[in-house]
């Protein structure tokens, strides 16, 4: 009875070891996955076209390492998962912009060669 | 009769706490939950048939769907006292994640559309390109065929020319063809008169040679010895 007892509790121990340790370790290793991913998006074209977005998650980033140290494992996932969605909605504005600026480009490109079109047309070709 | 005032002011006063945490903290995050429910259907209505922005939303109705799971989890005493500091957080959280998607389901689908109006622009440059270049095409021709009409009256011209010389040398072979003609008639007339006088000359000489006695010589010029 007191071999079972103790079994019982190893088994609790060993349950609640693994489940805080294993959320604190989620959140690090998101985080050292975050860290990666704003450090290429910096450097990049994401960078040029939506900076503030890219500094909003580095913010929010160093609000989840600051609530994994305290340590606060709830917080922290929940920044890791504002900073991703912030890191996501950086590369979605970086690519809207970028296909504005492309649209913006080729509708030129279309205005000049029908216009060059419409001076064949009057001309005659001459 | 105190204690009865007593009991009812401090009912009062729970009361009016009550309603205060109640008035304070509930209903804002309970309304906020119904204007996010709002928002995301009507956002939804706006994004179209883009794969990603469906995703996206998608991904804000689960933070909302969550968001409400722990206001009704994180309520306390039948929700008279409102929400636990945690499920506060955990709400609010939630309610920025349903943000957050649901403009990155904006940005998604904004890009589909301008990505959509490429294809089209795209198209039409394509359409409007193939036409310039047949007119260019058709120019470089038309430039070609003139200058070939050029050359040709050049050489029109050309051959006039040559054909009015040729004309003018016909001309003159005539005129000096009838030249010789004449010139062979007196060459035949003057040979004709040669062989005649040279004829007349050996009878002469015959003569010379045979004189008779009754006959004198007669006089011949110097210039026939």
């Amino acid at each position: 009875m007191k071999a079972l007892l103790y079994g019982i509790a190893f088994v609790l121990v060993c349950a609640v070891g693994t489940a805080s340790a294993n959320d604190p370790k989620t959140a690090a290793d998101r985080i050292q996955t975050l860290s990666e991913r704003i450090a290429k998006l910096s450097s990049g074209k994401v960078a040029d076209y939506a900076k503030d977005k890219v500094a909003s998650a580095q913010v929010t980033l160093g609000a989840a390492k600051a609530a994994q140290a305290v340590p606060n494992a709830v917080l922290a996932l929940q920044k890791v998962e504002l900073a991703h969605i912030q890191l996501d909605q950086a590369e979605a504005v970086a690519a809207e912009k970028e296909s504005a600026e492309n649209l913006l480009l080729r509708r030129s490109e279309l205005r000049k060669a029908e216009a060059q079109f419409d001076q064949y047309l009057q001309t005659g070709g001459k | 009769m105190r204690n009865s005032l007593i009991s009812a002011g401090l009912a009062t006063l729970v009361f009016a706490w009550a309603s205060f945490s109640f008035a304070a903290a509930e209903p804002g995050l309970s309304e906020q939950l119904a204007a996010k429910k709002a928002s995301i259907e009507e956002m939804a209505a706006k994004v179209g048939n883009y794969p990603l922005a469906l995703a996206d939303m998608e991904k804000a109705r689960v933070s909302l769907k969550n968001a409400e799971q722990a206001y009704d989890k994180g309520r306390q005493w039948m929700g008279l006292r409102g929400l636990t500091p945690e499920a506060e957080q955990e709400v609010r959280h939630h309610l920025q994640m349903v943000d957050m998607a649901a403009l990155l389901a904006a940005s998604r689908a904004a890009k589909g559309r301008n990505d959509e109006e490429l294809a089209a622009v795209d198209k039409q440059l394509a359409t409007v390109k193939a036409r310039i270049k047949l007119l260019e095409e058709r120019k470089t021709e038309e430039e070609r065929l003139r200058q070939l009409v050029q050359t040709c009256e050049a050489a029109g011209k050309e051959a006039a020319a040559q054909k009015a010389d040729a004309a003018k040398l016909a001309t003159q072979v005539e005129q000096l063809t009838a030249d010789k003609k004449k010139l062979d008639g007196q060459v035949t007339a003057l040979t004709t008169e040669k062989t005649a006088l040279v004829d007349q000359l050996e009878v002469l000489k015959k003569q010379a040679a045979t004189p008779t006695p009754n006959q004198s010589m007669p006089q011949q010029p110097a210039s026939v010895k």
